[in-house]
């Protein structure tokens, strides 16, 4: 591979094969605000990896916002690598073409520091492809010798990384904007000096928001049961906080791609963090404290932003948008700041009050693309258990006031599978999907669309239900067949997640060490892109699972609420206790008020910034 | 006020569809503070057009696009805009030239007629100037030359494309690479090509490329071949560019 270290060789290498494969924008770069530094200037040369296609990599907020933030500063260099597509992958292997860096064509093999985002479960096969394509051995042990970029990750995953702990030397926990240019310096600076590896590893470990697995050994019992950490550094590692978001970095220059990307627009970032505390949702608890820009900060990075880019459309990004404080106003006055630019405002997500449906008819336009609620259970006792606070009277009187608002396609979001589910409540998706088509019909007619899309439940770590089973994939498949059934004469339209997926997804994210192991028998037998249906390959999984001795049901059954789990020497800030005291309130339909109101007292408030 | 685009697509861009020119040029018109006029209707589109598309993977030095501004701005007013439309380009597409259309003016598709490509083609081992020379007389001199396109999905379909060829002639030949090419140091030849193109159909310049080269058999390297598209004329006598009309 040594002849592609030049670019210009690698650049024309590329022209060879990029007529003959899908999109082939996907891999040039080029696109407006792309970040063009000086190689030999920088102190610290980082490649931030997305493992998954172009269009999916680049809608990602925290991408945005790292890229921006390491190439504003004049030490570093970022560049960006993501997952070819299959087609592409194929052909890079025949050519022996490495994967390399989007912005000046270099192998990934030569930068400083590879840092991976671990935005969901099923695309960790794809971060051992992308090594693999790069030329680089995938367990750190092996990457000792030699200079091998330093592997680092982020994300959500990081919270439990210990399925992939051999393959990287640390991970970042929480808020990325300072956590990661400080461990970049650390790592240029160490490197000027020629300070072995293994001192800088040393140095590293025990900084606020840094875990470098090497120094945290499993103990797993011969039976393969989980028996807590050995820690030679300091434990619990807790989380990066980003205490103030007015004053935190925000990419207004963000990279403008050719290619249409799945979300094509600015992502105005209005607050982190969420106050609601459903019980199955990872992100509302690593998430946490809640923490909002000021509406004028908004209103100064939207116009900066639309100038910057001449994006035609502004999303307002969060967990949950409708619960931003000042709302309305933004909604206002962000229209009215982009009236005359013919630029939209939209929001993403909606929740499920009147409330809602009136802001999303202040933004007006897309009422063709249709309205999207997330109930996510279908009865009150179900909600009640997962701390979901809606009622049904809310959803029928948000779906009739959306359809009087000229609406005319609805999706339902339910997950099945949940802790405590009985048939009552698979009865009770059918009954409220078939509701709200009985609420559209009354104001509009026979032309309108109702949609339930219907997910299974994935326990996750941090979470209230992070000791909770996952249902069997038969379970699954006898729940989706039974929902099936009793909307089969109905026109509510059905979509069911796939079983197999759930059931791979749930030993990513509960996994412990030895999940390694699997992940790497699967992508040695070419499992990748397992998060697209029309890639994902239950046999591989089925195989994988054989040939490693692992049990699927080790990750996917009820954990003991006193037993030690894989990810508990990694802290949130949210007390394990306060997760404890919702499980058993879950068990019993207790609901837990959204702090705002009345605080929950989880801990994370508490942790000092 | 329409206004006539001249611009190039150039090393990255090249790899840009066609289709993606639209969103590309509204986002590069905005951030330069210029108000593209817009269709009726409920899902209102931006008015810019484009000429004859140019394949994925082939540059463009002269492509045209037609943008419809509201207002009628005066020619200073306009040069400034020009200005900061320039400033806005990525260095691969930059914007070489413009001009105001009269109203009513014809639509790029309808006025263009001939497209002119320098074609690289690279060779495993080299072949003698008058060969090729020959080669492409005896091509020239085929009645009819009929290619299979494929049309999707196991369709193929039979056409003659030598009818749109209206010029197809050997430029320089080397042993070590070209300079106007992105090409690694190996033997190969220039071909200047041109392709007529009206309501009847076009043909596209790498179908004209692998025919010439399959009906001279030569030892050519497929995909080092690299194409660029450097004009394209109006119909008439005499060579205009739709700047020019």
């Amino acid at each position: 591979m040594n002849n592609y270290d030049e670019p210009a060789r690698l650049r024309r290498a590329l022209d060879r094969i990029l007529p003959a494969v899908a999109k082939p924008g996907r891999y040039v770069g080029g696109e407006w605000n792309m970040a063009r530094k000086d190689w030999a200037a920088a102190e610290a040369r980082m490649a931030f990896l997305f493992p998954d296609v172009y269009e999916v990599a680049m809608s990602n907020l925290a991408l945005r916002i790292l890229y921006g933030r390491i190439n504003d500063d004049p030490r570093f260099l970022c560049e960006r690598a993501f997952a070819p597509w299959p087609d592409m992958a194929a052909k890079m292997r025949a050519e022996k073409i490495p994967l390399y860096g989007l912005e000046s064509f270099r192998p990934l093999r030569v930068f400083d520091a590879l840092g991976v985002t671990l935005q969901y479960e099923l695309s960790y096969t794809n971060i051992l492809h992308m090594l693999d394509l790069a030329g680089i051995p995938r367990q750190s042990g092996r990457r000792l010798q030699g200079a091998w970029p330093w592997l680092i990750a982020g994300g959500p995953g990081a919270f439990n990384p210990e399925p992939l702990a051999p393959f990287f030397d640390i991970f970042l926990l929480g808020d990325g904007e300072e956590l990661l240019p400080d461990t970049l310096a650390l790592i240029g600076a160490d490197m000027k000096r020629g300070v072995p590896r293994a001192e800088t590893l040393r140095r590293l470990a025990g900084r606020r928001g840094v875990y470098a697995p090497a120094f945290y050994t499993p103990l797993i019992s011969g039976s393969g049961v989980f028996q807590g950490v050995k820690a030679e550094a300091p434990a619990p590692v807790r989380k990066a906080v980003v205490a103030d978001l007015d004053a935190a970095y925000f990419p207004v220059r963000c990279i403008v791609p050719y290619n249409e990307t799945v979300h094509d627009r600015v992502a105005l970032e209005v607050m982190r963090g969420c106050t609601r505390g459903c019980r199955f949702c990872q992100a509302g608890m690593t998430g946490r404290p809640l923490r909002e820009r000021t509406p004028a900060v908004l209103r100064r990075q939207a116009q900066e932003s639309v100038r910057a880019t001449g994006y035609e459309e502004i999303s307002l990004v969060s967990l949950s948008t409708g619960d931003y404080s000042g709302i309305s106003g933004l909604l206002r006055d962000l229209t009215s700041d982009m009236a005359g630019l013919g630029v939209n405002v939209s929001l993403p997500s909606l929740r499920l009050d009147s409330f809602d449906v009136a802001l999303a008819a202040e933004v007006g336009k897309n009422r063709k693309s249709g309205l999207t609620f997330a109930p996510e259970a279908g009865t009150q006792r179900l909600r009640d258990v997962i701390n979901k606070g809606v009622k049904d009277e809310d959803l029928l009187r948000a779906a009739a006031d959306a359809f009087a608002a000229g609406w005319s396609s609805i999706k339902l979001y339910y997950m099945i599978g949940l802790p405590t589910e009985t048939e009552e409540d698979l009865d009770g998706i059918a009954a409220q999907a078939e509701a709200v088509l009985a609420a559209g019909r009354r104001r509009r007619g026979g032309k309108i669309k109702v949609t339930a899309a219907v997910s299974n439940f994935v326990p996750k770590p941090h979470t209230p239900f992070q000791w909770a089973a996952q249902d069997s994939r038969d379970t699954f498949l006898a729940k989706q067949a039974y929902l099936r059934e009793k909307l089969r004469r109905t026109p509510v339209k059905l979509n069911c997640h796939d079983a197999d997926m759930s059931a791979a997804e749930a030993v990513l994210a509960r996994g412990d060490r030895r999940v390694a192991t699997l992940l790497e028998v699967l992508a040695d037998e070419g499992a990748m892109f397992d998060s697209w249906s029309e890639w994902f390959r239950p046999d591989i999984w089925r195989k994988a699972f054989g040939a490693t001795g692992l049990r699927a049901e080790d990750f996917t059954s009820a954990k003991d609420l006193a037993a030690p789990l894989p990810w508990d020497h990694l802290s949130t800030g949210v007390d394990k206790e306060f997760l404890r005291a919702e499980a058993l309130k879950a068990e019993s339909g207790e609901r837990t008020e959204d702090c705002r109101l009345l605080c929950g007292l989880c801990g994370v408030c508490g942790d000092p910034v | 006020m329409k206004i006539r685009l001249v611009y190039s697509k150039l090393a990255e861009a090249k790899y840009v569809a066609h289709l993606d020119l639209t969103r590309f040029f509204t986002r590069a018109l905005r951030r330069a503070g210029i108000d593209v006029a817009r269709s009726q209707g409920f899902n209102p589109r931006p008015r810019i057009s484009f000429g004859p598309p140019l394949a994925v993977g082939a540059e463009g030095l002269a492509e045209y696009a037609d943008v419809e501004i509201n207002g009628e701005p005066r020619p200073a007013e306009l040069e400034a805009a020009m200005r900061a439309l320039r400033s806005e380009m990525p260095r691969n597409i930059p914007i070489l030239d413009y001009k105001t259309l009269p109203p009513g003016a014809p639509a790029l598709t309808a006025v263009i007629d001939l497209a002119c490509y320098l074609v690289w083609a690279p060779l495993r081992a080299p072949v003698a100037e008058a060969d090729l020379r020959a080669g492409l007389d005896e091509w020239l001199r085929q009645p009819e030359v009929v290619i299979m396109r494929s049309k999707g999905e196991g369709i193929a379909m039979k056409k003659n494309i030598r009818p749109f060829v209206r010029r197809l002639a050997l430029g320089r030949t080397t042993d070590a690479g070209d300079a106007a090419f992105p090409a690694p140091a190996a033997p190969g030849f220039v071909l200047e090509l041109e392709i007529g193109m009206s309501n009847a159909g076009s043909a596209k310049a790498a179908d004209v490329i692998d025919s010439v080269c399959e009906f001279l058999a030569l030892p050519w390297d497929k995909r080092g071949v690299a194409i660029t598209r450097t004009a394209l004329f109006t119909r008439g006598e005499k060579r205009r560019s739709p700047l020019e009309l």
